[in-house]
């Protein structure tokens, strides 16, 4: 098989994902919640400013909108995974020329390489403050690492589409690194330490590369932690 | 077509799987054996699904753990439950599905007429019932005209005439030259379907031959007679040994049978026989 045909069936099985998407009412409008939220941060919290004081917190709320999109991507992956599972989709695809990497690599790596993407764009344009793309880029690639860990996570841990609904609420938790670097005292902060969203926010914060490595090696730990669950569940 | 030597397996290092035996080109071969025997692990090695065993397990000229991608595209599998988009319709899946292969398909609407869903490919699979998915997930298999069918209780959960259309589909593969490797607790479709069988007990192949061979070198015809003597009473004796049967003598000559019947044992009997256990 040459590799245009390989590349095909990727696409083919990533089509199928999007269609899946727009046949689920609820994961369709979650697509759509990066979009509306930046629009409600862009304009919304400058026209709040008249009652609270806010200005402190422009990055703490672009760190937000830059979690977000991978947040809902990684929903929406983990969703259709689920389904999928629910379905025995998983299993069969794993004797199709697609394959158990093609399956994987349609379902979840695009998706991730779109979340990435994507937020660079949202943070372009809704941004509340003035980010050099340099950083919002390194900010892209740390939060989808972010969204690739919580899909693992809800798909480790979940047996089906219910119960990977109540997980991924209780996996936001795990971005909590996020307001405790920005409303935490710094000694109180390191409590998080094992948080990769705190070395994301402390990456936005100082833009110091330490920070953004740090949180790379953190979050290669979390994902070889998940992996032979993950992959166990999916076959 | 397929070549297992010396293939070993062990989960958790406890031996599990140990076999040798080929299958040739247009053979249909069966695996029976009790829940937990060791089928299912067996097929995920020929499939291609664990690789990590020992030995050579060769699918199509292919060590089943070093394939390449066009592996699969010579192989269909139909798992036991079906793996079907229910959001899509019937026609939709097979399309998707379809689209993974290179290879140049079957008509979507033959193969949906072949088992009496002609009407049904519009409608959503969620709509279907269960003998319906069971179908559909069955020409699924069928649609890339693969070389090898794998295939896992074909016929459960399906009517008697439906479970007889799918035999007639699995005979006329293999008329067409398929190798059709059978896993199944159904004795009477083995019988029926196999050339050979193998039956599998705790990770062995404990008896191996075509069905009608094992019957015959296990067993043999018997017949079984009942007759009145002060109350119903019921022999039974060997057909190549009535004329030894005094008491069978005596009821003909005084015509005092009630009733007389010929029996072979079933390919049921041979298993709890080699095996110790019962599958139906």
């Amino acid at each position: 098989m040459n590799f245009a045909n390989s590349y095909g069936k990727l696409f083919i099985s990533f089509k199928q994902y999007l269609i899946q998407i727009t046949k689920d009412a609820m994961l369709f409008i979650i697509c759509l919640a990066p979009l509306m939220c930046g629009v409600l941060f862009k304009f919304g919290i400058p026209a709040a400013e008249k009652l609270i004081i806010l200005e402190p917190y422009y990055l703490l709320f672009d760190l937000l909108l830059a979690v977000l999109t991978p947040m809902m991507i990684s929903y929406v992956s983990s969703m259709v995974i689920l389904g999928d599972i629910d379905e025995g989709i998983t299993k069969y695809m794993a004797v199709t020329p697609l394959g158990k990497s093609g399956y994987l690599i349609s379902k979840l790596v695009f998706p991730l390489f779109a979340s990435f993407f994507i937020t660079i764009i949202v943070m372009m344009i809704f941004s509340l403050t003035k980010i050099d793309l340099m950083q919002i880029i390194g900010i892209s690639i740390l939060t989808s690492l972010l969204g690739l860990i919580m899909s693992m996570m809800v798909i480790s841990i979940s047996a089906n589409k219910v119960e990977g609904m109540a997980v991924i609420k209780l996996s936001g938790i795990t971005m909590i690194g996020i307001p405790a670097a920005f409303l935490t005292a710094q000694n109180v902060q390191y409590l998080f330490f094992f948080l990769p969203s705190l070395w994301v926010a402390k990456f936005s914060i100082e833009y110091s590369l330490i920070y953004f490595v740090l949180c790379i090696a953190l979050s290669s730990v979390w994902i070889l932690f998940f992996i032979k669950k993950f992959l166990k569940k999916i076959y | 077509m397929i070549e297992v030597i010396d293939l070993s397996f062990s989960y958790n290092d406890r031996p599990f799987i140990d076999m040798n035996f080929s299958v040739k080109k247009g053979e249909i071969f069966g695996f029976l054996g009790p829940s937990g025997a060791g089928k299912s692990t067996l097929q995920k090695i020929l499939t291609g699904l664990i690789r990590s065993y020992k030995g050579n397990a060769i699918v199509n000229k292919t060590e089943c753990k070093s394939y390449k991608d066009d592996f699969y595209e010579n192989i269909g599998v139909d798992f036991e439950f079906p793996s079907l988009y229910e959001k899509l319709t019937g026609r939709e899946n097979l399309k998707f599905f379809g689209s993974l292969y290179s290879k140049k398909l079957r008509d979507v609407d033959e193969l949906l007429k072949m088992v009496g869903l002609q009407n049904d490919g519009g409608k959503k699979v969620s709509e279907y019932s269960k003998g319906m998915k069971s179908r559909l997930n069955f020409i699924k298999a069928l649609l890339h005209n693969p070389d090898i069918l794998f295939l896992d209780e074909p016929t459960s959960g399906l009517d008697p005439n439906n479970s007889r259309i799918m035999k007639n589909i699995i005979i006329n593969e293999k008329e067409k030259g398929k190798t059709i490797i059978l896993t199944t607790h159904n004795m009477v479709d083995a019988t029926e379907l196999c050339d050979k069988v193998a039956f599998i007990v705790d990770g062995n192949i404990k008896a191996l031959d075509s069905p009608h061979n094992l019957i015959m070198s296990k067993g043999a015809a018997k017949i079984k007679y009942t007759f009145m003597d002060g109350k119903e009473e019921i022999r039974e004796c060997m057909l190549g040994k009535t004329s030894e049967d005094a008491k069978l003598q005596e009821l003909i000559m005084s015509n005092r049978i009630l009733s007389i019947h010929s029996s072979e044992p079933t390919l049921n009997d041979i298993f709890a026989e080699v095996t110790g256990s019962v599958l139906q």
